[in-house]
């Protein structure tokens, strides 16, 4: 067989491995200049991881707007979170009997329950203010 | 013992310090400190009462969420109430990993919450019930409420994704905290003047409290009297609020619904607690914990305890669980 001067096996040897390394190149190139991107990204284009929540299928999710009047709340990283009383309830210096115990009655009727109206009558304070119920509504 | 009547206008107690009437389908109560800011308050939570009712109501064709549901996924202006209203809701969610879901509009509509409560069925009292009927409970989308879309300037939104939106309960407390705020305002909170108030019993405080702090009575209905089984707590500042499974009942296809929806399969919540009464600085953050709570079940004590809220929790059989600063009481440790 006719071994062509411009294609020796040496020749050919050299070729292969100048392309190994441009390919391996090109992969480094590629790869630092995805990182570069992706940070650029992330900073122009905040987003949030969320959290998996029970019976959830949303792993993680990030976002971004180019609208600078549209506001989708629901990718913003801002949300302030549940804030604790500054002051923490005290115990109440008329408690039920009922109040003492762990264990509460279950209730047996939710209809609301009235009475006759009371009358509007604005006189001087002379009546102990009857506890502010706070319950299911 | 019963509780206490209300009127559809303000009626003021014999205690001089105390109003309470009926409004956005519930009861409200605003207390002042010194019966002189009485007046004023009332009539600044009755002004942010009417605002809440004409954005957020579901049940007035033209509030400004109604106008929002039913315009097919375009945006529409409201009103920056509304958008107030709205951001909360998606806040609820975010915070809660979307147990509590501004987006269940239409599955409340399927459960037959069609109106205000009290015009829905009763559930029977006794007597034997019919066998329960699986409800057909349309599959919904995972975080719907990112398909809420806000603008502020000028105020419009947007529903994507055919979802309906109602802001029940986080409306009601954001209500709240605005009006504890104007009527501390009017009442004269400059000079000291404290004021509670009430919506359905979600309760934000503003001002300064009386000696030994505002007085309430946590239980399972808000219409209870006060000497009703619970307890007794004295709130210095910030909010409080209480769901429960108790309240706001109907009869539907023979089965007993409530109002608050398991949001991933759109039924009522039937778990550990019937009852979360949970205390935040402001209400809407105590409106969201204590809904989630429910909704959250056994693993509410632990969430509570990791955001710092103190809650009172009472299970299905009645035994009552406490979380981290709520007074116990003297109850057993």
């Amino acid at each position: 067989m006719r071994v062509s001067r411009h294609h020796t096996p040496a020749r050919r040897d050299a070729a292969v491995l100048r392309l190994r390394r441009l390919n391996r190149g090109l992969v480094a190139v590629a790869f630092a200049g995805t990182a570069v991107l992706a940070e650029v990204a992330a900073h122009a284009f905040p987003g949030h991881t969320v959290k998996l929540s029970p019976g959830s299928t949303t792993l993680a999710a990030t976002s971004s707007t180019t609208s600078a009047s549209v506001h989708h709340h629901h990718h913003r990283s801002d949300t302030a979170p549940l804030k604790a009383p500054t002051t923490t309830p005290s115990t109440g210096p008329s408690s039920t009997s009922a109040a003492s115990t762990p264990v509460e009655s279950t209730p047996t009727q939710s209809t609301p329950v009235e009475t006759t109206p009371v009358q509007s009558t604005p006189t001087p304070v002379a009546v102990t203010p009857a506890p502010v119920v706070s319950g299911g509504s | 013992m019963p509780g206490v009547a209300v009127a559809d206008r303000p009626t003021v107690a014999a205690d001089a310090v105390t109003a309470r009437w009926e409004a956005l389908g519930t009861s409200v109560v605003v207390r002042v400190a010194d019966p002189t800011g009485l007046e004023p308050a009332v009539a600044a939570v009755e002004a942010e009462l009417s605002a809440i009712d004409a954005a957020a109501s579901r049940f007035r064709a033209d509030s400004d969420l109604e106008r929002l549901n039913a315009a097919g996924g375009r945006w529409v202006d409201v009103s920056p109430l509304l958008i107030d209203a709205l951001d909360a809701g998606i806040r609820a969610a975010e915070l809660t990993d979307g147990a509590v879901d501004p987006t269940l509009g239409d599955a409340l509509l399927l459960a037959g919450y069609t109106t205000d409560w009290r015009e829905l069925g009763r559930p029977p009292r006794d007597g034997p019930r019919r066998p329960p009927r699986p409800l057909v409970v349309r599959v919904r989308q995972t975080r719907a409420w990112e398909q809420i879309e806000l603008r502020r300037t000028p105020p419009a939104a947007r529903l994507g994704g055919g979802i309906r939106v109602d802001l029940g309960a986080t409306a009601k407390a954001l209500a709240a905290d605005r009006a504890a705020i104007a009527a501390a305002t009017a009442a004269g909170v400059g000079v000291g003047v404290g004021v509670l108030v009430s919506l359905g019993g979600d309760i934000a405080t503003g001002g300064s409290p009386p000696v030994g702090g505002w007085q309430v009575h946590v239980t399972d209905d808000h219409r209870s009297s006060p000497t009703a089984p619970g307890q007794t707590i004295g709130l210095a500042s910030g909010g409080l609020a209480t769901s429960s499974t108790t309240v706001r009942r109907w009869s539907r296809a023979g089965q007993t619904m409530h109002h608050i929806l398991d949001p991933r399969d759109g039924r009522p919540v039937d778990r550990t607690w019937r009852t979360a009464s949970v205390a935040a600085a402001t209400c809407i953050d105590a409106n969201i914990a204590s809904t989630a709570s429910i909704v959250l079940g056994s693993a509410a004590a632990d969430w509570l305890a990791d955001r710092g809220l103190p809650a009172r929790l009472v299970a299905r059989d009645g035994r009552v669980e406490t979380v981290g600063d709520w007074p116990t009481d003297g109850w057993p440790a």
